[in-house]
């Protein structure tokens, strides 16, 4: 088995009273892509700092490569940085950004040299090698950013939100374009985003981060299937959400999930531990506009509104007897879309109920 | 005149027939505070300005008396006259070194403080950094008599000595900005790339924030330069008789015979004054190194 690329262990850190990191946990193999993905102000960037150094750890444990960096300096830990805004020395030109790193690790004059124009054919930036950061354009920037932070030959790359200075258009070729050289390099990588594409695109695996701990790690796949929580459930994707309570009596493989508005599922009983406080959650593509066999919950509805969107629609129903509001998306092929003001039955498979822990409750209820 | 501004140019095309003597009214006074908001300025300027091109021209007058302006011939006889005069020449000695030395001091200082400053994010950052940019405030005179003071307490009677203390204290708020107003525009992802590629604090500081910042602490230099060369009101507390600063000697021979030498010294100082205040301008920019506040930008 290889040695963990990087590895976290309960780690803390504090700014004042604010607890921003808190008891943070993740272990990325070697040669793996991980992307740390949470909304803004989750305590993401601050994990990087801590990783990178700019931050003093307040409890816990970092290991790069096996080995502890606890009170080592950044410029002893050997960790490529891409920056957000790419930080290129202005008054350096491509070649000399680049060859910084290598001469402040002794590189040799010719394997300088070497590995210079080795990463330079890599991010395809051949020829520029006399530029200044100032002529060249925001993905170059940001390749030449990624070339340098590769020639010191780090143990560990730390990307920080590496797509979200570019405009729309060129963030997609470029996410295409950095996971083929993050694959060819082979370096275990942590990717710090808040854009759910951006990890799934580039990231083998995904920890989800809230409220300064990682909610949940897994693939994408993983996470939006089998979300963890209510805030994974609701942060990747979208869910359908309902609170209450799982009765306790078992039928035929079944429980059933008692909601607070009166509404029943029935549901697979979950595996997970259901003593905290927890609900349901559907992803609205499950549920069906013309119930399918096997769907043994019926949600009758009145037919709000319908909008098309193309290849999709959105039907708004209001849920009989409530004010709950279901909007599920039905292609625009469908033979049977129903048409605002009238009555439907919606069906959802057991299968497709998700009974996990309500953990916006949780800072509540403590 | 602020509410006649505020309306200008719309109410001579609102007039309308009911009420056309108001509207003119209106439209005297707004073109009336139009011409006044251009010649209050030029008025200004020109009696700033005029003084100077006189003594210019008078730099060149060939009589041998103060005689009428303008002048009826040109020659540069005062010019060399200039350097006919020891004492003179003993000044320009004393002023390049005194400028030299505490500008190099001020810069040191200055550059010190600016980093400490803006590597911070102390609260209590934006008073200390108005502490140091005080002696902008004090009057000259005020300053001289307290380092005189202060000197003599300390035992110092070097009249030199008391001459850099004097000029540091003037020119180091201009350093300070300065520099402040060029570091606080590099980034410190920067620097903390600089670090993550390797390099210690130290190196990251020479190799990535001094170059970055090189322009603005060399402009707080020449600025400091001009105005401890400049400098006449410090200097008159703090010099002797062996050490004589330019302006003082100036002063000095202006009071016992008058002669058109100083003329041709005001004339050479405003030529260097102005090259080098536009050559700050436009490598850092006027605004950064004496004026406008620093954060509100």
């Amino acid at each position: 088995m290889t040695q963990h690329g990087l590895e976290l262990d309960r780690v803390v850190k504090r700014f004042g009273d604010h607890v921003a990191v808190d008891e943070a946990s993740l272990v990325v193999a070697g040669g793996e892509i991980v992307a740390l993905l949470g909304p803004s102000g989750c305590g993401k960037t601050t994990t990087l700092r801590l990783i990178a150094g700019f931050e003093k750890l307040d409890g816990g444990r970092i290991e790069i490569a096996g080995k502890s960096v606890l009170g080592q300096p950044p410029f002893q830990r050997q960790i490529g940085l891409l920056f957000q805004d790419y930080a290129l020395f202005p008054h350096m030109s491509v070649a000399q950004n680049i060859d910084y790193g290598m001469r402040k690790h002794a590189v040799p004059a010719a394997e300088r040299d070497e590995r210079r124009r080795t990463l330079l054919r890599l991010v395809r930036l051949e020829g520029l090698e006399q530029r200044r950061p100032s002529a060249l354009s925001g993905g170059q920037q940001q390749r030449v950013a990624l070339a340098r932070a590769l020639a010191i030959s780090p143990k560990l790359l730390l990307l920080d939100e590496p797509l979200s200075n570019l405009d729309a258009k060129l963030r997609e070729t470029l996410r295409v374009e950095l996971r083929e050289i993050l694959r060819s390099v082979g370096m275990t990588s942590l990717i710090v985003t808040h854009d759910q594409l951006e990890a799934i695109a580039l990231a083998d695996r995904i920890a989800l981060m809230n409220n300064g701990h990682i909610a949940q790690i897994g693939t994408g796949r993983e996470i939006y299937e089998e979300p963890a929580t209510r805030f994974v459930a609701e942060f990747i994707g979208q869910s359908l959400w309902f609170t209450g309570k799982l009765e306790p009596r078992h039928e035929a493989g079944h429980a059933r999930f008692r909601c607070d508005d009166g509404n029943g599922f029935v549901v697979v009983p979950p595996t997970g531990d259901t003593s905290r406080d927890h609900g349901l959650a559907i992803r609205p593509e499950h549920v069906h506009i013309r119930p399918r066999p096997g769907d043994l919950n019926r949600i009758p509805v009145d037919v709000a509104r319908v909008e098309f969107y193309g290849s999709e629609l959105i039907v708004h129903c209001r849920v009989v007897g409530s004010d709950r509001m279901i909007s599920i998306p039905v292609r625009s092929d469908d033979p049977h879309i129903p048409e605002a003001g009238t009555r439907a039955e919606l069906g959802v498979a057991p299968e497709r109920c998700r009974v996990i822990e309500d953990d916006y409750r949780r800072g509540v209820a403590s | 005149m602020k509410g006649a501004s505020g309306t200008r140019g719309s109410p001579a095309f609102v007039a309308t027939p009911a009420m056309p003597a108001a509207a003119n009214w209106r439209a005297a006074a707004d073109s009336l505070s139009g011409a006044l908001f251009w010649l209050i300025p030029a008025i200004v300027v020109v009696f700033l300005l005029l003084p100077i091109l006189v003594a210019v021209f008078l730099s060149f007058d060939d009589r041998d008396y103060l005689g009428a302006f303008p002048p009826t011939a040109f020659s540069l006889r005062w010019y060399r006259s200039f350097f006919d005069n020891p004492a003179y020449l003993q000044g320009l000695v004393t002023s390049i070194e005194l400028a030299l030395l505490s500008t190099a001091v001020s810069l040191v200082a200055g550059t010190a403080a600016a980093i400490a400053l803006a590597g911070t994010r102390w609260r209590g950052r934006h008073g200390l950094e108005a502490l140091f940019l005080s002696p902008r405030l004090v009057p000259t005179v005020v300053i001289g008599f307290s380092i005189l003071g202060f000197a003599s307490a300390l035992h110092i009677f070097d009249a030199f000595t008391r001459l850099v203390m004097g000029h540091v204290i003037i020119t180091i708020p201009f350093t300070i900005r300065a520099a402040l107003a060029s570091l606080v525009g590099i980034r410190r992802n920067l620097v903390e790339a600089a670090t993550s590629l390797g390099a210690s604090p130290w190196q990251a500081f020479l190799d990535v924030t001094l170059p970055l910042a090189k322009t603005g602490i060399i402009a707080g230099g020449l600025l400091a330069f001009v105005l401890s060369f400049d400098e006449v009101a410090v200097s008159l507390f703090l010099a002797d008789a062996f050490n004589q600063t330019l302006p003082i000697v100036l002063v000095a021979e202006m009071r016992t015979n008058l002669n058109l030498t100083v003329a041709a010294i005001a004339t050479a100082f405003t030529a260097l004054t102005v090259v080098i205040v536009v050559f700050l301008d436009r490598t850092v920019g006027l605004d950064n190194v004496i004026g406008k506040g620093l954060y509100g930008r």
